[in-house]
């Protein structure tokens, strides 16, 4: 039976990688706004598995616009010349397919020699990608001060999407502030701030944003989005929930009465325990931000920073030397919308299908019988005909 | 036998029930405004203010507090004794709570000040050390917007002390809407608490699945049940329901194919195709899966609720 063989480069592209890393290193010494297009160039040269021959060939990458492309072609340009008679150091396609055939002669070669633990590695590797996630849930992340540095985590939903002209203007409000921040797809809240340290590890700062323009709280009022959202970011384990409201031009037009839609802002503050920001406009929002990150990055400047699980944490003091922080990957696993559910809380949902079944009677109904099967199990003891749900 | 204790006991149980109910709560819990209040020369309050509070027909007394400028609330619990004489229907004796929010009016001037917001903090945490805070600045958001002194206090007490603000416009008819609402948001509050206390358990929010409910008249309707059951599932959709109905045209089907043989009916289930509209060639996943059958096996055997799907 054939068999797979996965081939990779461990360094497809070695020379254009230096030039990248000296570029940024010079755009972050200088603090230019060019070190985040290279970042990200560079992360996206770093991901490609084959060896590109060209500058030009770059633009097809991340990142790689065409002055980068140029100022490639150019180096290169410079270095052919400068090395006309060396070997050359970085591989073109035409060497690459000749390595990987000669590769796989001899894996075929050493593979006849040992026995095939074929179906052994099927299995395993399933459970050992499950324990592997497991291990790095678990794994505690210590980060000393000084040895992090804070990120405002903007949501992919803020800077692209439907009213794409408001949400260019946020991407370049802060790049204006010249903020540290990254366009990150977020489970939860609009705007986040993490402690990242060399090793990429990232903790979440117990800080949360929910950014709500008057017509989004409207709107999310009327169709029942309001509570649902509250209750999630109550859920998501971290404590102090900012609850952005941002006016609307002059706020008319709403389709609810603007008392009523104070008297809801009001309850978060009073029943939900968010705190409230109210804020004039985009700008404003943004530069309340940069207010709430720059207080954050002088607040956690001397701080311990400990990886904890959400049933550990305790309340944020910012007088505390050392704080227990959840990891992104965890939070962001958790928090999106179809994460572990339990079979109590479907089991919920499926009683409140039926219309005459109000929510009071169906958490009744689940304290006793917490589960489809413990359910039909009562039915099939009792004697007597009772309601059923099937056919 | 029910003897008169228990009776009471439920009536005052029902009673109290009653009294925290949105709309009636509101009888029950008043303001207590610092006399500085309303001496205050500051505009917004003063005089002004409390025609407006009158106005609006609020339910408030005026007292020397141990914190000047604050605005606390009490709600009558309706705590009595009663004699053995006494008629149940006598109305509640005048015990006050205090509630645990209080206010704290400032201007834009205070806040400016250096260290001020510190001060403030501790000034609050003294005098009501169990009550969560709010900072009330008396300004006008557009001009105080722009004072950066007032916006780094600002900020420092929502992020280095946690504490609450609320921005009103200086003027009396605007002060008094703003405590309205926060009175009505107190008095409300103890119901609201009640319903978090058993939706908070929840992961999932609860209380809005109503609108696709199924009415079920006699035995029609069970169809459509069933697949909004299995619509709850997070992988389940249309197709994928569909899928699963043709197969087990109602729960109970499912349910005794698994108790027969749990193991073949899964591989089954999940080797079921899924028939998604004019097939294409390079569509992957049209079965079922494993994943999404072990959730189902899991969902109607499971015997403990705790389970993670």
């Amino acid at each position: 039976m054939a068999q797979r063989l996965e081939i990779k480069l461990k360094q497809p592209n070695p020379l254009f990688e230096k030039w990248l890393e000296k570029w940024l290193e010079d755009a972050e010494r200088r603090n230019t706004k060019s070190q985040y297009k290279l970042r990200e160039a560079l992360q996206a040269l770093r991901s490609y598995p084959l060896p590109l021959s060209s500058g030009r060939e770059c633009a097809i990458l991340r990142g790689f616009g065409t002055t980068l492309c140029n100022l490639i072609d150019e180096e290169l340009r410079l270095y052919n010349v400068k090395h006309k008679n060396d070997v050359p150091l970085q591989s073109t396609m035409q060497t690459f397919e000749s390595d990987v055939k000669q590769l796989v002669e001899s894996v075929k070669k050493s593979k006849c020699r040992n026995s095939p633990k074929k179906t052994q590695t099927k299995i395993t590797k399933k459970v050992q990608k499950a324990i592997a996630e497991e291990e790095e849930r678990q794994r505690q992340v210590v980060m000393s001060p000084g040895s992090f540095r804070i990120i405002l985590l903007v949501d992919t939903q803020e800077t692209s999407g439907k009213n794409k002209r408001t949400l260019d203007q946020t991407r370049s409000y802060l790049e204006s502030f010249e903020l540290l921040y990254e366009v990150r797809r977020l489970t939860i809240g609009d705007f986040l701030w993490i402690a990242r340290d060399q090793e990429g590890n990232e903790l979440v700062l117990p800080f949360i944003v929910e950014r709500k323009r008057f017509d989004d709280l409207a709107s999310s009022i009327r169709d029942g989005r309001f509570h649902e959202q509250k209750h999630r970011l109550r859920q998501c384990g971290l404590q102090n929930v900012i609850y952005l409201v941002e006016d609307y031009g002059d706020n008319e037009h709403l389709g609810l009465p603007m008392e009523s839609l104070q008297q809801a802002i009001v309850n978060t503050q009073i029943h939900s325990g968010f705190t409230i920001a109210h804020t004039q406009n985009n700008f404003r929002s943004m530069k309340h931000l940069q207010g709430v990150t720059k207080t954050l990055i002088r607040c956690f400047k001397e701080k311990v920073l400990l990886s904890t699980a959400k049933e550990n944490l305790r309340p944020y003091h910012s007088s505390a030397d050392m704080v227990g922080l959840l990891k992104f990957r965890t939070l962001y696993e958790d928090s999106a919308r179809g994460a572990q559910l339990t079979v109590r809380e479907i089991f919920v949902q499926q009683l409140l299908q039926l219309h005459s079944l109000s929510l009071e009677k169906a958490l009744a109904i689940v304290e006793v019988y917490p589960t489809p099967r413990l359910l039909l199990d009562a039915f099939e003891r009792c004697t007597t005909e009772k309601k059923r749900n099937c056919c | 036998m029910e003897t008169k204790a228990d009776k009471l006991q439920k009536k005052a149980i029902r009673d109290q029930q009653k009294r925290i109910k949105p709309g009636e709560c509101q009888k029950y819990v008043r303001m207590v405004l610092d006399s500085d209040i309303l001496f205050s020369k500051a505009h917004g309050l003063g005089h002004d203010l409390k025609s407006e509070i009158d106005k609006l027909q609020l339910n408030y007394v005026i007292r020397n507090l141990p914190l000047k400028m604050c605005v606390i609330w009490e709600r009558q619990t309706g705590q009595r004794e009663l004699l053995p004489t006494d008629n149940l229907d006598s109305p509640l004796s005048a015990h006050w709570d205090i509630e645990n929010q209080v206010i704290q009016f400032h201007t834009a001037e205070e806040l400016s000040k250096e260290r001020s917001v510190s001060e403030i903090v501790r000034s609050l945490q003294s005098s009501y050390p169990e009550a969560k805070h709010t900072v009330a600045l008396l300004g006008h958001r557009n001009k105080t917007a722009d004072s950066k002194a007032v916006n780094y206090s600002l900020i420092d007490l929502q992020v280095l002390h946690q504490t609450a603000s609320v921005q009103i416009p200086p003027i009396a008819g605007e002060v008094a809407a703003t405590l309205r609402r926060f009175t009505k948001a107190i008095a409300e509050a103890p119901y609201k608490q009640q319903k978090s206390e058993t939706l908070g358990t929840f992961k999932k929010f609860l209380a809005n699945d109503k609108k696709q409910c199924v009415r079920v008249v006699g035995t029609s309707g069970f169809g459509r049940l069933w697949q909004q059951h299995l619509n709850r599932l997070p992988l389940v959709t249309l197709e994928v329901a569909e899928t699963i109905i043709a197969q087990y045209p109602c729960p109970k089907r499912l349910i005794d194919a698994f108790e027969k043989d749990a193991e073949t009916e899964r591989e089954k289930i999940a080797d079921l195709k899924i028939n998604r509209g004019a097939p294409q060639p390079l569509q992957s996943d049209r079965r079922i899966g494993n994943v999404l059958s072990g959730k189902l096996h899991m969902l109607y055997n499971s015997r403990d609720p705790n389970a993670i799907i």
